[in-house]
């Protein structure tokens, strides 16, 4: 098991400047701003870490981490030089880089453009950007308010349909 | 588009939009077939063409479980001399979406876009056997068949706009032969399902439903 807070103290200096120099490039999108905080943890792109990664804050990968990763109400980000292979349990996961694993999303889950991810999904939310690989099943509940909402297709096909639709002769 | 059809009444859906490489239609089957879907129920739901966002939000708003193998190249790839089509198919959905034999998803829809058109006889018959063993007693099969001589070269893609209609993106400007399905012919390879509904789009397409 590897605690975040004894591995950051260990690799904290090096880590943070390589963090920083990654930021700016996070910020165009909305959905970064969230991911990207300045006090995140970042694992390095040379690093590899075999194991369990806990932790309270929110984490960036960069580097290679096989194992699991458990950042209940924190956010985790592989970025794209980012090689991942474990389950994570996290408030929001964004896939940047590559994943191989199951991702337990409190809040959402998005694979960018640069993302592949392999496993199965269950967030409230699932955001999978043009040009995104993504295998596997994805869990949904509807949000509150949500069910049945204007938004869904059936709703809106409702009253369109009878002015589409013209008998075959 | 001359097909005849004994039983099944054809309706003609006029409008389309052309756009750049693909074009939006209606689809009101599966539009029906979403409106059909209960908001209490929970329901498992397999998309054989790769994820795309348009799915995902189509179905966000019920309770459900969107198995996505993205498996359409290697089903096309799939050929009906190979004696191990079987252990084939069983290993795409397996490493794709862990179906095993033990682990059985109980699907209620099941979304094969155009790829009927693509695969081949055997193999498209292999995967309805295959994937009988995942289904639930009220599956609902939904496709769309060439109706015109020529279609394009590979599957297009598909996806769910949020005003209900279907947008189809297909890059291979390339065409082939469409192997110009009769519905006998296709309850053949959709065997023991039946034709619920179909429909004649001004695409081309013919969209069908089936139920067992």
């Amino acid at each position: 098991m590897i605690d975040m807070k004894q591995f950051k103290d260990n690799v904290s200096s090096k880590i943070k400047a390589h963090h920083e120099q990654e930021i700016p490039e996070a910020h165009d999108k909305e959905t970064h701003a969230v991911s990207v905080k300045t006090n995140a943890m970042a694992i390095g792109s040379s690093i590899h870490i075999n194991g369990d990664v806990t932790g309270n804050e929110d984490l960036v990968i960069q580097g290679h981490v096989e194992g699991t990763i458990n950042l209940k109400g924190h956010n985790v980000t592989i970025s794209k030089s980012g090689k991942v292979k474990a389950n994570i349990d996290a408030n929001q996961i964004i896939v940047e880089g590559e994943l191989t694993g199951d991702m337990n999303g409190d809040e959402k889950v998005v694979i960018r453009a640069s993302g592949h991810a392999y496993g199965n999904i269950v967030a409230p939310r699932v955001t999978l950007e043009d040009g995104a690989m993504f295998k596997g099943s994805i869990e949904m509940e509807p949000r509150q308010g949500q069910v049945a909402n204007d938004k869904s297709p059936a709703n809106i096909m409702q009253n369109k349909e009878s002015t589409d639709l013209k008998v075959a002769p | 588009m001359h097909a005849s059809y004994s039983y099944i009444p054809l309706t003609k859906v006029d409008q389309q939009v052309s756009q750049e490489s693909g074009f939006a239609f209606n689809s009101p089957i599966l539009i029906d077939l979403l409106k059909s879907l209960s908001q209490e129920a929970h329901h498992e739901i397999l998309d054989i063409c790769p994820a795309n966002q348009g799915v995902i939000d189509a179905f966000s708003s019920y309770h459900c479980k969107l198995y996505l193998p993205g498996c359409v190249k290697a089903l096309c790839e799939m050929i009906s001399d190979d004696d191990d089509t079987e252990n084939k198919l069983y290993r795409v959905f397996t490493k794709n979406i862990g179906f095993t034999k033990k682990q059985r998803a109980s699907l209620n829809v099941i979304l094969l876009w155009d790829l009927p058109n693509y695969l081949d006889k055997q193999v498209m018959i292999g995967l309805i056997k295959y994937l009988s063993h995942h289904m639930h007693e009220r599956i609902k099969l939904h496709f769309y068949i060439h109706s015109q001589q020529q279609m394009p070269a590979s599957p297009g893609s598909y996806t769910i706009l949020p005003e209900g209609k279907v947008w189809l993106e297909n890059s291979n400007d390339t065409m082939m032969k469409s192997p110009l399905y009769f519905q006998e012919a296709l309850l053949t390879l959709f065997h023991p399902f039946k034709v619920k509904r179909s429909m004649l789009l001004s695409s081309g397409l013919k969209e069908y439903i089936l139920e067992l």
